[in-house]
């Protein structure tokens, strides 16, 4: 049996199914490792799959989250370091330096999207990737852009406003 | 799409270091963001994030200490200016800095570890059994999990006049013992007032003007002393090559910066290797004769 990959479904908010080997999203995903575990006392002499309902991502960013899952397990079989298999930062030398660097070059809200999914299923190095890409994003934006960019709305009364620059001017 | 306080928090702790700007300008976005920044909790993490604090100048002890930005950037709370008022600055490490302050007229020592990026100071007890004794001290972080407890190594000269007896031992305090080791005797030596450099678990002392260096395993407590290159009386600044292993620079008459690089044989050796020549006068309308001690010079951070 041990040879045989294990497949889960996991279903988006907006009801489509993802196949993906058990043993991969496991090793990705704290929270849908938990899920697994947790179902797994009653499905231990079934062949049926399971499907798990992941409520708080829709499919477009589901499926993006998959291949980069996907994507970064079937390069720890190139290089042989499992323990270090989704190990990355931007302009790194590793394999996948490139392959993230475009996987984040995408809009705003796409991007955002990324960083709600990746906190939510817990996936630290996507979680890492992202928010980093979002910070670059922040990056040499005056401050009227960054609000707009995130929608946030200016909450500081015009005086402490003045203040505020005036004690700061150098920053600008 | 709104994001919540903990992500944004976490968007914010990788950006860059090198430039304050973009967090003080992320505060000025709205008044959430501005907490999350201004939180002591964020400073810190930032910088173990980055595994570096963020550059904020450099101290010197003219006379007494005195900082000097190199940015425009201050932390709004931490008034680096008096907080080094009337005081010596002895080393600076992993974002802390070591003040020796001397107070009243009895002269007390006390040793105060101060840093910089979150306004925090801790007074650290000086031992003082003897008449009369000379020290100097550095600091360094304790890699544990949360990254706060540190290390204070003292250099003490003690003198007992009774006895016309001299002793030279190092001690190790720990922030999260709160006590002091047990002294390491090391061989007779006069500690230079500059600051150490700290190799993989070694750390090094510049002693006797800068003639010898005396390392300190901070693992095993083991000392060993390496000789430097004979040059005629002056200070030199040890530090950790980009390779791993001891450097130390020094100027020589002719205002040339030499850097110097420790080699290892094989059968244990130690030998210097010269492996950078910078000729100031190139960079700057200096004279030998003012620089050749180098001119207080203490910290970064």
């Amino acid at each position: 049996m041990a040879s045989e990959k294990k497949v889960v479904f996991l279903r988006s908010s907006d009801g489509e199914a993802f196949e993906v080997s058990e043993e991969v999203i496991s090793a990705a995903s704290v929270t849908i490792k938990g899920m697994i575990d947790e179902e797994s006392p009653s499905r231990a002499d079934t062949a049926a799959t399971t499907t798990l309902a992941i409520p708080n991502v829709t499919a477009a960013t589901l499926s993006r989250v998959l291949h980069y899952v996907n994507k970064h397990f079937d390069a720890a079989a190139v290089v042989g370091r499992p323990d270090d298999y989704i190990f990355c930062a931007p302009g790194d030398e590793h394999p996948l330096a490139r392959f993230d660097d475009d996987f984040v070059d995408v809009d705003n809200d796409t991007l955002i999207d990324l960083v709600h999914a990746a906190e939510y299923l817990h996936i630290k190095k996507l979680f890492d990737l992202t928010c980093k890409a979002v910070a670059d994003k922040l990056k040499g934006r005056t401050i009227d852009q960054i609000r707009e960019t995130f929608g946030i709305v200016n909450d500081y009364t015009v005086e402490e406003e003045v203040e505020v620059y005036r004690e700061n001017s150098w920053a600008f | 799409m709104e994001l919540p306080a903990d992500v944004v928090e976490e968007i914010l702790l990788r950006l860059p270091p090198a430039d304050p700007a973009s967090l003080v300008r992320a505060a000025l976005v709205c008044k959430p963001w501005c907490r999350i920044v201004c939180a002591r909790s964020f400073r810190r993490r930032f910088m173990e994030f980055h595994r570096t604090a963020p550059l904020l100048g450099f101290l010197c002890n003219p006379l007494f200490a005195w900082f000097v930005p190199t940015s425009s950037f201050r932390p709004r709370h931490t008034g680096c200016e008096e907080e080094v008022r009337d005081c010596v600055v002895l080393d600076a490490r992993h974002g802390l800095v070591v003040l020796h302050f001397v107070l009243g007229d009895d002269e007390v020592d006390a040793l105060v570890i101060w840093d910089p990026t979150t306004g925090e100071r801790w007074e650290i007890p000086v031992l003082d059994d003897c008449e009369r004794d000379e020290w100097y001290a550095t600091v360094l972080r304790e890699p544990t999990a949360d990254g706060t407890a540190f290390v204070v190594v003292r250099f003490v000269t003690k003198y007992y006049s009774y006895s016309q007896v001299q002793r030279w031992s190092l001690r190790v305090y720990s922030s999260a013992a709160a006590c002091w080791s047990e002294p390491t005797l090391v061989p007779k030596c006069s500690v230079d007032l500059v600051p150490t450099a700290l190799v993989g678990n070694t750390l090094y002392f510049s002693i006797d003007n800068g003639s010898r260096v005396l390392g300190f395993d901070l693992a095993t407590s083991e000392t060993s002393v390496v000789h430097l290159p004979p040059a005629s009386n002056c200070a030199i600044a040890l530090m950790e090559m980009e390779g791993g292993g001891l450097g130390f620079a020094r100027v020589d008459m002719a205002a040339r910066l030499l850097l110097w690089s420790m080699e290892v044989n094989p059968n244990g050796g130690v030998g210097w290797t010269r492996t950078r020549v910078i000729e100031l006068q190139k960079l700057l309308p200096v004279d030998a004769g003012s620089i050749i001690w180098l001119p207080w010079l203490c910290a970064w951070c």
